[in-house]
């Protein structure tokens, strides 16, 4: 090992260990200073001694006896040895006898709550937000000054200053060493989360300087959380900022762009989300809703990055919850910054005007003079509204308040759009057929989403004509057309369409063409949550294109992708129950006895179905279109009863079926679940239920 | 930063003791958010070439069985000190073997 690598070592070991052993010093010496200088003192040691003789077995336990020792040393030496420091070494030297395992002990139970101690010390709302964050970065993140500094953008001296500072404030006001209970705990522990979070936005928000070792401050935020939930862990808010922090740490590698521009979330390319950290983001909000409680700043404001992270592309993403979030956390944090956001919200969920409304509200809020955001904000809206001049003098408004050089030059770029497009004159209009062409012939689509998109632009060419002017178009005649194509569709289908609309709105408003949200008469609608995702319809369409797949199971699939019945349901069917020119078969009455067992939860699913009708008598239908129609005459072959869909062989004399299940014609049994699923999934890979999920 | 820890067969079985420890640990890290997967290999495994655009697959296992990976773990650290060092107290628990640290790249990086 050369010196450099023991070096290094050392320093490893030390951010792991250092919070536990300054906070084992200050509950043993009761001030902040004085622990810190014999940890300090240990970490020495171990850089002059772990080079020859190795990292020890339990560092932490062995960085602490050495404090410990040089702590006697120390005040031994010390000419104004009062009596507290008499007492203070007595103890000490008791505590020397002790044996390393105690200390191993006392390093795994009792010093987990002095870490919990360490941090509402070192978050004393006593202390200048600045000092909290230099001395919990020092204390708990076992960090040094000159780190600090660097990631802050100031002098080394200005950190350490803070340092002192911050101890000898704690000194003076003698300040305990412990968490604090009763209503003070809230305050006390709001004061812990705001520096964490203070932290990990310095990282995130680069308001200036260069990357990697702001994006270290993420991280390092995230760990201080972390800690933090589990050493607290039935406080639902703090679980709320660690899911906060890692949804946003999720996007990291998708927010700037090569050249370091910000990336905005709706333009972000979703497949650099890190799934890893979007994971331990749920969890830890599943932790948080599990710990009960109102609903908190940090956990609502988790719940709208959850809202954003479930979204596979940004026009599913469910802004009608967002703004509902929204509308809960004003009430909690009333700030002008979540009112912004609330605004950008609501533009999303009901078109600009309703954005922008609320936007101009917050002009004269003092708290937002300065901020670059409320001009950015509105010039956004202002162009989707068309407003082009107004918009223009926005993003420069914008662009002169920003810090940062790559958002300050998108900023421009986009004033100086608006610009041209306030001086074109209207004779140059594009008409519907040529935007929707240009639309189609971007290159940062793939083929299935052109392919999706092409097909809603050719509705809507067809509903509005390709020669209408662009200008024109208005989202009242969009919402027409549409109903006119989909108003029949499922859900899935119709937001689908819907989605390629805003896409298209929004991608008109950037090439300076604003058409206003031309979706803004279409309402999205309920798709029904579950697990099961529906197959992608193109996907299903190249199924039913497959040569290889046999009668039996086309048709099972086809019915199911056309009557959304039940996978139970339909299997249960038999000949003489269907009506063959109503495209429909009735749902055998009391299903769960010919079942055998399993019936039970499969009925119990049969409630969902929506392919199902349901006449006056009770009798329950399944209903299917003609695809299936065309099919079922060649399945039955004749039949007159039992069975629709049969099993390949005859059973085995081991396993009799129930007399229902057994076809009296050819005596074999019926279809059995498990095996219509398995051929499915042999083909296709997905489960029946998401071919009929829609 | 991220790497992937990796030990090689040949570990003795695991007794009791080195269960509990291990299991132990693995907590602690994943509650520090240091491990963010784990988990053993099948040492057999399934070989898959590609040349010339055909590919050739290949059921184990295979003869050099010394050298196949039958554990890993993903960790998220500061520095490649601080996994060697979180690599250093596995093996204490393990006891004898090898093993590999891999520095993971990621789009960021």
């Amino acid at each position: 090992m050369t010196s450099q690598d023991a070096h290094r070592a050392v320093d490893a070991v030390w951010r792991m260990e250092s919070a536990r052993v300054v906070a084992g010093l200050v509950r043993m010496v009761g001030d902040v200073g004085l622990a810190e200088e014999l940890a300090q003192d240990a970490l020495l040691a171990a850089l002059e001694q772990w080079p020859e003789s190795g990292v020890p077995d339990n560092p932490g336990a062995w960085l602490m006896a050495v404090a410990k020792r040089r702590g006697i040393d120390h005040l031994r030496r010390d000419e104004r040895l009062d009596r507290r420091h008499e007492q203070l070494a007595h103890e000490l030297t008791t505590w020397e006898d002790t044996a390393e395992a105690d200390v191993d002990a006392a390093l795994d139970g009792e010093v987990g709550d002095d870490v919990l101690r360490l941090m509402f010390v070192s978050c004393h709302p006593a202390l200048s937000t600045e000092s909290r964050v230099a001395l919990t970065l020092r204390l708990l993140g076992g960090l040094r000054t000159e780190e600090i500094a660097r990631a802050f953008l100031v002098s080394e001296q200005a950190i350490a200053q803070r340092v002192v500072r911050a101890k000898r404030t704690l000194a003076t006001l003698q300040v305990p060493f412990e968490v604090p209970e009763g209503p003070e705990r809230a305050a006390r522990l709001s004061s812990v989360l705001e520096v964490i979070y203070l932290v990990f936005n310095e990282g995130y928000a680069a308001t200036a300087g260069d990357g990697w070792m702001r994006k270290d401050l993420c991280y390092e935020a995230l760990r201080l959380g972390r800690l933090l939930a589990g050493l607290a862990p039935g406080e639902a808010e703090v679980h709320g900022l660690v899911a906060l922090m890692e949804l946003q740490t999720s996007r990291l590698a998708a927010r700037t762009g090569p050249s370091g521009e910000p990336i905005a979330l709706h333009e972000q390319n979703r497949g650099r989300w890190d799934p890893l950290h979007i994971r331990r983001g749920f969890e830890a909000l599943l932790r948080a809703r599990g710990a009960g409680g109102p609903l908190g700043p940090y956990v609502l404001q988790a719940a709208i990055a959850v809202c954003h992270a479930q979204a596979r592309t940004a026009e599913q993403t469910d802004w009608a919850q967002i703004v509902a979030l929204y509308e809960l956390l004003a009430r909690v944090l009333p700030t002008p910054v979540v009112q912004l956001n609330r605004a950008v919200a609501l533009a999303m969920a009901h078109g600009p005007e309703a954005g922008l409304a609320l936007a101009d509200t917050l002009v004269t809020e003092p708290a937002l003079k300065g901020y670059h955001r409320l001009p950015s904000v509105r010039g956004d809206l202002l162009a989707r509204l068309g407003r082009h001049d107004e918009a223009r003098r926005e993003f420069e408004r914008a662009a002169d308040l920003t810090l940062n050089l790559p958002e300050r030059a998108i900023l421009l770029e986009r004033a100086a759009a608006c610009a041209d497009t306030a001086e074109a004159t209207p004779g140059t209009a594009v008409t519907l057929a040529e935007a929707a062409s240009a639309f189609l012939a971007r290159d940062d689509l793939d083929a299935a989403t052109v392919r999706s998109y092409g097909q809603t632009m050719s509705r809507l060419r067809r509903g509005l004509g390709d020669d209408a002017p662009l200008v024109e178009v208005t989202a009242t005649q969009v919402a027409e057309a549409f109903t006119a194509a989909w108003g029949s569709a499922a859900a899935a289908t119709w937001n689908r369409h819907r989605g390629a609309v805003r896409s298209f709105s929004t991608w008109a408003a950037a090439q300076g063409r604003p058409t206003g949200d031309l979706a803004a008469g279409i309402d999205r609608r309920f798709e029904p949550r579950g697990r099961t995702r529906p197959v992608d319809p193109t996907r299903v369409q190249e199924l039913w294109e497959r040569p290889d797949i046999a009668l039996r199971e086309r048709a099972l699939w086809l019915l199911l992708y056309e009557s959304a019945a039940g996978v139970g349901a339909a299997l249960a069917l038999n000949v003489e129950d269907l009506d063959l020119a109503g495209m429909r078969g009735r749902v055998a009455a009391g299903r769960q006895r010919v079942d055998t067992g399993r019936g039970e939860v499969r009925a119990g699913r049969l409630g969902g179905d929506r392919g199902r009708g349901e006449a006056g008598d009770g009798v329950r239908w399944i209903q299917w279109r003609s695809g299936t129609a065309e099919l079922i005459p060649q399945l039955i072959a004749g039949r007159r009863r039992g069975p629709l869909f049969l099993s390949d062989r005859r059973p085995g004399p081991g396993r009799p079926p129930a007399p229902g299940d057994l076809c009296p014609e050819t005596g074999r049994r019926r279809l059995s679940y498990e095996r219509a699923e398995y051929l499915f999934k042999q083909a296709t890979g997905h489960t029946l239920d998401q071919l009929r999920a829609r | 930063m991220r790497f992937l820890m990796t030990t090689k067969a040949g570990v003795a079985a695991p007794d009791e003791r080195v269960h509990v420890e291990m299991a132990a640990f693995v907590e602690e890290m994943m509650r520090a958010g240091v491990v963010l997967a784990t988990g053993g290999l099948d040492p057999a495994g399934t070989h898959i070439s590609a040349s010339g655009g055909e590919i050739t697959v290949t059921d184990g296992p295979f003869t050099e069985a010394k050298e196949a990976i039958v554990s890993f773990a993903l960790v998220e650290v500061r520095s490649k000190e601080e996994a060697i060092e979180i690599s250093r107290r596995f093996w204490k628990i393990v006891g004898d073997g090898e093993g590999d640290i891999q520095q993971v790249y990621g789009p960021e990086d």
